[in-house]
């Protein structure tokens, strides 16, 4: 496998119905890679599920939200010396078959790469999409540089990425901070992916949550890339982190 | 609105700008929450340049005096903030006293399997 050490991070948030599926996929067929569990305070039977089954788990007392659960995935990455980190839904709607193609692209040398829906295919035009395709616009605006699949979960980061998401704030695994970091030179890459409809249960999104989440993606892409500092990661070479 | 007012507000909304950016930049901000400074120092920064929208909207809300409005704009904005930054603030404090109650009780857990 190249030496590549990969961490598979699952942020889980009352996935009861989901999570033992999803990790049970990873552990029986796709044992070479190491996954960790990061519990974002469920209400649920999450964390007692993971327990009983022994998953390896990181169980946050408190709910911090996706981007505070990613962060503790990273810290985890970091701290055992993990080459490449991926992030993983806990719902079901990412296939760990693709994540060899991940690698296989990030080996290439990118710093992320992203399991793109469209990278190679056309995209719906739905009202789901509608947002998909403003982010992708303002992303163009800012960094010069167009992504197909900018609302895509899947991604997977190199180590100098999980050095900045573990120690950086503002680095919540969202497309602003894809746009920031690759105006600061990080060099990010698409591969195209299927994804399944989610197991069970409901969506987190629902459309006011969406506009809301919409406005505050494209408010932060597009006017506090201004704001935010940072040097460059193509200038003097790989210990220029953060 | 006078020209005096006028040079006021636009000095002082350039300086809270950039006072806004330094410590963004510096990293010292949560997006979510500078989203709303930027958007704010912005809004200073465009009514002391155009100085006329406001007055048309002092005129159509039969606001005698446009810097009136503009106080009342600014005053409003800022409830809202405190509303708001005190709510999270709430949660903060729940959240703290969460997490120390669970660090305590682990702590409590782990003396109690040392002395076996």
């Amino acid at each position: 496998m190249f030496g590549l050490k990969i961490l598979i991070i699952v942020p889980a948030y009352n996935e009861e119905d989901n999570v033992v599926r999803v990790v049970d996929d990873i552990i029986q067929n796709y044992s070479q890679y190491d996954y960790v569990v990061v519990n974002d305070g469920s209400r649920d039977n999450t964390a007692k599920l993971c327990k009983e089954r022994g998953f390896c788990l990181i169980d946050l007392p408190v709910n911090l939200g996706l981007a505070g659960a990613v962060q503790a995935g990273m810290k985890y990455a970091l701290k055992y010396g993990y080459d490449a980190a991926v992030q993983f839904d806990a719902d079901g709607q990412h296939r760990p078959e693709y994540i060899v193609r991940l690698k296989q692209k990030l080996l290439e040398g990118y710093d992320i790469v992203i399991g793109s829906r469209f990278a190679e295919k056309k995209k719906p035009l739905s009202l789901r999409m509608m947002g998909s395709v403003l982010i992708g616009v303002a992303i163009k605006l800012t960094t010069g540089k167009g992504l197909r699949d900018t609302t895509s979960g899947m991604r997977m980061y190199n180590k100098r990425m999980i050095h900045e998401f573990a120690v950086q704030i503002n680095h919540a695994p969202e497309p602003d901070t894809i746009g920031y970091l690759m105006k600061r030179g990080a060099r990010v890459a698409e591969v195209q992916i299927e994804m399944r409809e989610r197991l069970a249960g409901e969506s987190y999104l629902n459309l006011t949550r969406s506009i809301g989440y919409m406005l505050r993606m494209g408010v932060s892409i597009l006017a506090m890339q201004w704001f935010r500092g940072g040097k460059r990661f193509d200038e003097g070479g790989p210990e220029n982190v953060g | 609105m006078s020209v005096e007012i006028r040079i006021t507000l636009l000095v002082g909304a350039l300086f809270t700008m950039l006072y806004f950016i330094r410590h963004i930049r510096k990293n010292q901000m949560q997006i979510d929450y500078a989203i709303y400074w930027a958007l704010f120092s912005g809004a200073l920064v465009f009514f002391s340049f155009f100085p006329g929208t406001i007055e048309w909207v002092a005129a159509v809300l039969h606001v005698k005096s446009p810097v009136n409005l503009v106080y009342l704009i600014i005053i409003f904005l800022l409830i809202i903030k405190l509303f708001t930054t005190t709510l999270k603030l709430s949660k903060l404090n729940q959240q703290v006293t969460e997490l120390v109650q669970y660090i305590a009780l682990k702590e409590q857990e782990n003396g109690q399997t040392d002395e076996k």
